[in-house]
């Protein structure tokens, strides 16, 4: 069985304007970059400008990237990162401005199968997520979703180990709490 | 490890032993063999990333991945980056703050403008206080 290339080959290959490697790149990490979107900014559209824009950006920036510095999939969530950062900045300042309610109207881009589910588990969890704080939902997106290991994850949001963990340790007692309050309630 | 300790270990680890650090899984392990109370907290725990996973779910990607490869590689709009981010950048210098007025001025008067102009103004300012985390 021929060995599978890894990220480092199939980015430098990329860098080298291989189209098969970047292909081969997109499809081995797209849907993950596409879930850890989703998980922040809670819009299935949204989600994919994000994911389309994280790897023009690899295609793009492939030959500045240099192995051993730090893990191709480290370099990767640290675009997505500061993507789903400008994302949400752009939002708020277009709700600051009331300028939302008139995208929305222009984009009604509701996942049906989001909007079916409104009353159930999955709507709670999307918005319990998101009311999490932003470095506590970015620490534990990648945690959970991305599958990056703590020091991996202090290298994506460039903060120590520590500090990811006192971010998880936050994150997932508020989840946890909350779900723990709604078992009572019900 | 103590139940305590062990909290603590659950919160910033998470509820899947396959993903606790190595160094301290084999006391984390002989805890949850031993003490209800620690099963019972490790499946809370584990509760909650299955959630985080749900929140993230995603539908098909369709031909998203297909678009991709052909902006990047061969369509002309890659040269002009057609992205919201890309658009603001061309435009963030000769928008400037005339941009944000206009969107100001756009949100006051209920104007329909369009929605990649209404992306590059919350860029232009956005990225004026754009940082990393």
């Amino acid at each position: 069985m021929p060995r599978e290339d890894t990220d480092d080959e199939l980015l430098r290959a990329a860098a080298g304007g291989s189209e098969r490697a970047f292909g081969l790149l997109v499809s081995r990490h797209l849907d993950r970059v596409r879930r850890v979107a989703q998980g922040y900014v809670a819009n299935a559209a949204d989600a994919d400008d994000i994911a389309q824009d994280v790897f023009l950006a690899v295609w793009r920036n492939a030959a500045r990237w240099e192995a051993g510095e730090a893990r191709f999939s480290t370099w990767l969530f640290r675009v997505t990162a500061n993507r789903c950062i400008d994302h949400m900045r752009r939002r708020r300042l277009k709700s600051w401005v009331g300028l939302d309610k008139v995208e929305a109207v222009m984009a009604n881009d509701d996942d049906p199968e989001r909007t079916l589910s409104g009353r159930g588990e999955l709507a709670l969890a999307a918005a319990a997520v998101k009311a999490l704080p932003d470095r506590q939902r970015m620490a534990l997106l990648l945690s959970v979703v991305a599958g990056l290991a703590n020091p991996e994850i202090a290298q994506t949001m460039q903060i120590s180990t520590g500090a990811v963990e006192q971010l998880l340790v936050r994150a997932r007692r508020t989840l946890r709490d909350q779900a723990t309050g709604r078992e009572r309630a019900e | 490890m103590d139940r305590d300790q062990f909290e603590q270990f659950l919160l910033a680890h998470g509820g899947d032993p396959d993903r606790w650090p190595h160094g301290r899984r084999d006391a984390a392990l002989a805890l949850v063999a031993t003490d209800d109370e620690a099963r019972r907290m490790a499946a809370a725990i584990g509760h909650v990333d299955r959630s985080v996973q749900a929140a993230a779910a995603v539908g098909p990607a369709g031909d998203l991945a297909a678009r991709i490869l052909a902006i990047a590689t061969g369509d002309e709009r890659a040269i002009f980056d057609v992205t919201p981010a890309g658009i603001a950048g061309v435009l963030a210098g000769s928008l400037g703050l005339a941009g944000i007025g206009y969107a100001v001025t756009a949100a006051v008067a209920g104007l329909i403008v369009p929605a990649a102009l209404l992306d590059t103004v919350a860029t232009v300012v956005a990225s004026g206080v754009a940082g990393g985390f």
